[in-house]
């Protein structure tokens, strides 16, 4: 082999070795996880969706409680673990109900009585709760009535929040 | 040419040492991808079960609240079909009774699983927990539809490869 021959051979290998490089640091740190599909709803690891799962059962059940005894200040508390585009479309509702709920003297109590994934990506889970709403007004006894919510969290810079909550 | 040997010799000389360092790269590379690559495998296999899991709760709850009193060995026939051996057996002694009910009744059940999401999961068992909507019709709603909205657990066990039906519960407000 002439030196000419050498030289194009190791450039030759050069450049491959640097595409294998490259390729395995793409997989390694660079390739993120596949989107959720029917057949394989969740793609990240049980660690991750657990934990996503627990944010969207207790923030609902905090969300969705609420006291005519402290109602602005429990509004406020629960658009912290909100987006924010969910938190103006709250900010909304609870508006909305304000007046009626304070003059009833309502009391809300959330109790989540269990929490699974539905579907779970690196950026995004949905989780299926059973809840159980107890209702006071005034002096009325408690209406406990039974609830199937699907809470959507994403996730953030600051944690899991919520997105989305659609009862049923 | 002669005056040019020297220099190509010191050119084979460094691209030599590149191509080393390159091949030390890719090799703790391939290192890391391997192990990725393992890890990836094993959460794959980990993630399929979900899927799984959510349809044979689905298939099952489904099986068990759609039923017509025109055929209630449909009914019968499907909840066992997805069930272990001792649920099956189960739901014959107990629904037996109900079944005749429902017949006398002229029962009508229509159901669709909402969602269905997994609580636990590993290799052997699972508990799922599915939401469903739907109607009831009978003489006691005056053989008008009534909805009829259910919240359910449901136990499924993975017999060879198969996900049965162990247990399955409504899940009522806690009092």
């Amino acid at each position: 082999m002439t030196a000419r021959q050498r030289i194009i051979a190791l450039v030759a290998a050069a450049i491959l070795l640097v595409a294998l490089v490259l390729t395995e640091g793409w997989y390694v740190w660079l390739k993120g996880d596949p989107e959720p599909t029917a057949d394989r709803p969740v793609t990240v690891s049980d660690l991750t969706q657990a934990a996503a799962v627990d944010a969207a059962a207790s923030s609902a059940a905090e969300i969705l409680s609420t006291s005519w005894q402290d109602y602005d200040a429990q509004a406020t508390q629960a658009e912290a673990l909100m987006t924010d585009s969910f938190a103006v479309e709250y900010s909304q509702t609870s508006e909305d109900v304000r007046a009626a709920f304070l003059k009833a003297k309502t009391k809300v109590d959330m109790t989540v009585v269990w929490a699974g994934v539905y579907r779970a990506s690196a950026d995004r889970v949905d989780a299926v709760l059973f809840l159980d709403q107890v209702v006071t007004r005034g002096k009325d006894a408690p209406i406990t009535t039974p609830y199937r919510a699907l809470v959507s969290v994403v996730k953030t810079d600051t944690g899991w929040l919520v997105s989305d909550i659609e009862t049923r | 040419m002669a005056g040019d040997q020297p220099r190509d010799g010191a050119v084979t000389r460094q691209l030599t040492r590149l191509v080393v360092l390159l091949a030390a790269v890719a090799l703790v590379g391939g290192v890391f991808a391997f192990r990725e690559h393992q890890s990836r495998s094993s959460d794959s296999r980990g993630q399929d079960r979900y899927g799984a899991v959510q349809q044979a709760a689905s298939d099952e709850v489904s099986a068990f609240l759609n039923f017509d009193y025109h055929d209630p060995q449909k009914t019968m026939d499907a909840v066992k079909a997805g069930a272990t051996d001792d649920f099956a057996s189960q739901y014959d002694k107990g629904q037996a009774a109900i079944l005749k009910v429902a017949v006398q009744n002229r029962a009508l059940m229509t159901a669709t699983v909402l969602w269905a999401g997994v609580v636990d999961v590993d290799p052997d068992s699972a508990t799922v927990i599915v939401a469903t909507t739907g109607t009831s019709t009978n003489s006691a709603t005056g053989d008008e539809a009534a909805a009829r909205y259910f919240r359910i657990k449901v136990e499924l066990v993975n017999k060879d490869g198969r996900w049965l039906t162990s247990a399955l519960d409504f899940v009522q407000v806690a009092l």
